[in-house]
């Protein structure tokens, strides 16, 4: 049996083929879930925006051109959906940060006393949205500068301020936590 | 180069995203200079934090049949199995998206106007075989007897007759 490329399965798929739309869905789907939970820390809220992207996705397929590959398009519209739903929510403040005891200057001893994945959650979830997404992209989908700045639609210098930015406050908030 | 460039170099250095030769001076510099190391240090620190964090459960159950139904929705008439090609390009690829009947709808129409069509201007053909005197008869149409000559309408006529020439002054 033929093995499709995305990007013909995406001309079926403008064509109204939503057999090739579920080919696309089941090959992608754990992507767009993984991006859309670690930036939203939400399983609903991840699943309805992983969805959606889906969605978006089949809607806009008449007008698709396979100018970059399918998965920079899905990062694209992934990307995009989490930082307008987490705008609409608000940003969450670091003095929410848990405690620690441990007076230690290394970052990482403090965090061997505490529950690593719930502060990094809160940690993320302090940044702006963009440096957000830019740290979840570089350091979970393993993306280089360029293919983070075609799925945010901007610069590959803008997206190594944007980690510089984030890796500076990331560190600053932990410092403050190693203080309290 | 100096630490001031060197530092704004570091993220884009940790991440493997400099040039063989930029690397190889910032390899350079980072081994002679503290300052410069330590910073690397708090970026690699950071970095180390992120590995093997934040799991991701497993896909929910049911998520690509629950995405189906919705994409169905929004998309009736383009049910799965039903396979549609490019047409723009066929005069006639509008017919393939009815259903049987409509098409024989369509064909009955089109026979239709065309026998019409053709009735109507075989009468058309009909009438001109109708003499002058007979026209008058069924039409009602008047018709002129020829100018007598010497007269007027002769005069006019004649003028009429002749054919026009740019600059002659008629």
């Amino acid at each position: 049996m033929a093995v499709f490329k995305d990007e013909h399965l995406m001309l079926r798929v403008a064509e109204g083929d939503l057999d090739a739309f579920d080919e696309i869905v089941r090959r992608h789907q754990r992507t767009a879930w993984r991006i859309a939970h670690r930036f939203l820390g939400d399983p609903v809220e991840a699943e309805d925006v992983a969805q959606e992207a889906f969605l978006r996705i089949l809607a806009a397929a008449p007008r698709y051109r396979p100018t970059a590959t399918f998965s920079t398009y899905l990062y694209r519209v992934v990307a995009r959906l989490c930082i307008d739903n987490a705008r609409k929510k608000g940003p969450v403040f670091t003095d929410k940060l848990p405690e620690t005891v441990d007076s230690s200057p290394d970052p990482a001893t403090v965090l061997v006393r505490k529950d690593r994945d719930a502060l990094i959650r809160q940690l993320l979830d302090a940044l702006p949205t963009r440096q957000r997404m830019a740290v979840i992209l570089k350091y979970y989908e393993g993306l280089s500068y360029g293919e983070i700045a075609r799925a945010m639609e901007t610069t590959a210098k803008a997206v190594e301020k944007l980690l510089d930015r984030a890796r500076k406050a990331l560190r600053s908030s932990l410092l403050r936590v190693e203080k309290k | 180069m100096r630490c001031e460039k060197i530092i704004s170099c570091l993220n884009a250095y940790v991440d493997g995203e400099q040039p063989d030769n930029l690397r190889r001076i910032m390899d350079d510099h980072l081994a002679i200079c503290g300052s410069c190391r330590g910073r690397l240090e708090e970026i690699r620190e950071i970095d180390a934090l992120f590995q093997g964090a934040l799991p991701v459960p497993p896909l929910p159950e049911g998520f690509a049949a629950r995405l189906m139904i919705k994409a169905r929705k929004r998309q009736p008439t383009r049910a799965s199995g039903r396979r549609s090609v490019p047409l723009a390009w066929h005069p006639f690829g509008w017919m393939a998206e009815l259903s049987a009947p409509m098409r024989l709808a369509a064909c009955a129409t089109v026979f239709l106007a065309l026998v019409t069509g053709l009735s109507l201007a075989g009468r058309d053909v009909a009438r001109r075989n109708v003499s002058i005197e007979q026209g008058k008869d069924i039409y009602g149409l008047e018709w002129f007897d020829p100018a007598l000559p010497g007269s007027i309408s002769s005069i006019y006529i004649a003028m009429a007759d002749q054919p026009y020439e740019k600059g002659s002054g008629q």
